[in-house]
């Protein structure tokens, strides 16, 4: 036991004294997590401040473009500038000066041919309704509404402004075919009643999303990238750890150790526990950043898993994980910048397949399948289990057994390893 | 009474088309200080790590003094200094010794003690709170020699201790073996290529080559049974002046 202690007191000093560790370990993901929470909460910030500048040009001036401009106005979602001297390609060149981030253009005709549109659609549901063919000829030309984007303007982005415009018009276009059977079928326009009801939407949406005790939050960018970074520096030791390693097999000091009355498995206990007091360290840190700076500098206050006996004995696993990760690298390591540019890489890779970056959701059949394997997969989702769903053991235990078989297979590599280089 | 017998040792690696050690038997006495001696590849590495059981032999056996050397023991008779400087270069001379000694139980009033005699005998007192990264390589020379006799072993085997260092250092490090062998009758085993460091400080030295002992003798015996005027010349004239890789 004495000589355990003495092997942490050592590995705390080494690690104490490594200025650049100490960065990569903690001011690194301290930045990580600062700004691409910044970065995620400023776009949705963006989006709820209306700052989307878009500008439209409304070449038409009829009645249904006036209702597509007024219904664009009441979405709320834009900074909204009509513009009907613009010519299509003078718009285009705004576009790509970047003065507008989208450009919506309603050509000539465009009300007159939903008008005529609505009315011969009418006609048909009036002749089916006969039982009678139909005698209103096709419309000739479609005239379409132009939308310009900035390159820049991402494609979730400009799907999403498509879908608003579409059922924007879809609404129009039904008012104006219930306008025209009205007057087919009785003479007169539409009561003002109906008008009314047609121009409004009929249902609501309430956005509730829902956790394991039925209880409704919306997760915040902080609820996903606290823990999300916190995972990410976690695994990130192994490049400090790796490196540790690799000192310890070319300095001759595991070589001066194999000589004295110590056993291997205490050497390397005492740099597991370690480490994983680093991890925890690491997580405290950063659960301190979200909890007392990131309200100072206008982002949410991260909200602590309500089970947080379940939280530390996870994040136990996942810092016994990454720690027999960093020792499995550095065994098999022959250089310190192998350790390093290989430990850092590879934490990379496994964070991006992981979910780290993009969430699976968002990734390739292929990569999904890939993810699985990732531990930074499992952290994520047990951190996410923890935070945003509020899970239970019986949710996650699936992640702790991975955790667990995990770890036992790097050491049991490392060992093999540092066995057959003749170290122990 | 004998501290080192080695019989019949022999070793060949995995990759190696001849042995390194090739049935090699000799006898080391307490307190003898004894040097193998042989040039590049000789196999003097290879011995000294077989007898610090830092690697297993083939075939052949080690008696320290009444123990198998693979007895576990065995480890508190014998004090290796590595070729490496096998430190921690972030820690103080005081953190690295204290480190060591630790791993040998030593109570913390006398591990102290011990640290601050060995850091004032080899010229170290002053810079005890330095890390060894500001160091000289004669410096670490000797924090490698202090980490090794900690313990206060009885046989203390050194792997080229005075490679890459200054004379001033090279003498430290002599005068303290010398020092150590004669007040505590420490048995030193030492590999090397300086031929007159071996012999001015050997009672006894092995000439090795191609992993067999060519020759064993007293430095002044062999001076003389070659008709040589120093060490140097007895070795090159069993070992030839074919450079070695």
């Amino acid at each position: 036991m004495r000589k355990l202690l003495t092997g942490i007191w050592k590995e705390i000093i080494l690690l104490r004294r490594d200025k650049a560790g100490l960065g990569i370990l903690f001011a690194m993901p301290a930045a990580l997590v600062v700004i691409i929470t910044l970065v995620q909460d400023s776009t949705f910030q963006l989006m709820q401040d209306n700052r989307i500048p878009v500008v439209i040009v409304n070449q038409d001036q009829g009645n249904i473009s006036t209702q597509l401009i007024a219904d664009i106005q009441k979405l709320g979602d834009f900074n909204i500038e009509v513009n009907d001297q613009l010519a299509l390609s003078t718009l285009e060149n705004e576009i790509q000066k970047g003065t507008y981030k989208v450009g919506i253009y309603i050509p000539t005709n465009f009300s007159n041919w939903i008008n005529e549109k609505s009315t011969r659609n009418g006609d048909k549901i009036i002749a089916a309704l006969n039982d009678s063919p139909s005698t209103s000829s096709p419309l000739s030309d479609t005239v379409h509404i132009q939308l310009v984007f900035d390159p820049v303007m991402k494609l979730s982005f400009r799907t999403a402004v498509r879908n608003g415009l579409e059922t924007i018009l879809a609404r129009i276009e039904t008012a104006q075919m219930m306008e025209a059977l009205f007057v087919d079928l009785t003479g007169d326009g539409l009561p003002l009643e109906i008008t009314e009801m047609l121009q409004h939407p009929t249902f609501y949406f309430e956005e509730l999303v829902q956790d394991k005790d039925g209880k409704s939050k919306i997760p915040t960018s902080t609820q996903h990238n606290v823990p999300a970074w916190t995972l990410f520096a976690m695994f990130f030791i192994v490049i400090a750890l790796g490196g540790n390693i690799v000192y310890e097999k070319n300095q001759g000091s595991f070589m001066r150790l194999r000589t004295l009355p110590v056993s291997l498995m205490n050497i390397l206990t005492a740099k597991v526990f370690t480490y994983i007091i680093v991890c925890f360290v690491q997580l405290v840190f950063i659960m301190l950043i979200g909890l007392y700076i990131f309200p100072h500098i206008g982002l949410p206050k991260i909200e602590l898993p309500e089970n947080m006996g379940l939280f530390l004995f996870m994040t136990f696993l996942i810092a016994l994980a990454a720690t027999s990760y960093g020792m499995l690298v550095g065994t098999l390591s022959k250089t310190h910048q192998q350790a390093g540019s290989f430990g850092a890489i590879s934490v990379m890779i496994l964070a991006a397949l992981g979910g780290v970056w993009v969430p699976t959701f968002a990734m390739p059949e292929i990569l999904q399948k890939i993810s699985v394997f990732s531990p930074l997969n499992w952290g994520l989702e047990s951190y996410y289990g923890l935070f945003i769903r509020n899970s239970s053991l019986s949710d996650l235990y699936i992640y702790a057994v991975l955790f667990v078989l995990f770890s036992v297979c790097c050491f049991s590599i490392t060992f093999a390893s540092l066995r057959k280089q003749n170290i122990f | 009474m004998t501290a080192l017998d080695i019989h019949g040792i022999t070793k060949q690696y995995k990759d190696a088309d001849t042995p390194a050690l090739n049935n090699i038997s000799l006898s080391i006495q307490e307190g003898d200080v004894v040097g193998i001696l042989g040039p590049n590849g000789a196999g003097k590495t290879t011995l000294i790590s077989i007898i610090s059981n830092l690697i297993t032999p083939d075939s052949g056996s080690i008696q320290v003094f009444d123990l198998n050397n693979q007895d576990k023991k065995v480890k508190y008779i014998l004090g290796v200094v590595p070729q490496e400087y096998a430190l921690y270069f972030d820690m103080t001379p005081q953190e690295n010794l204290w480190y060591f000694g630790k791993m040998w139980d030593i109570p913390n009033q006398k591990l102290q003690q011990k640290i601050d005699e060995l850091l004032t005998v080899l010229g170290l007192a002053d810079v005890k709170h330095k890390k060894l990264s500001t160091f000289s390589g004669g410096m670490k020379r000797r924090i490698n020699l202090a980490a090794s006799i900690i313990n206060d072993p009885r046989i203390l085997i050194l792997d080229e201790p005075t490679v890459g260092v200054d004379v001033q250092s090279r003498a430290a490090i002599m005068d303290y073996l010398r020092y150590l062998n004669s007040t505590q009758n420490m048995t030193i085993i030492y590999t090397s290529h300086l031929m007159s460091e071996a012999q001015e400080l050997c009672d006894y030295v092995h000439i090795i080559e191609y992993g067999k002992l060519l020759e064993s003798g007293s430095p002044k015996s062999l001076i003389e049974t070659h008709q040589a005027h120093n060490l140097e010349e007895v070795f090159l004239k069993l070992t030839g002046k074919s450079i070695r890789n």
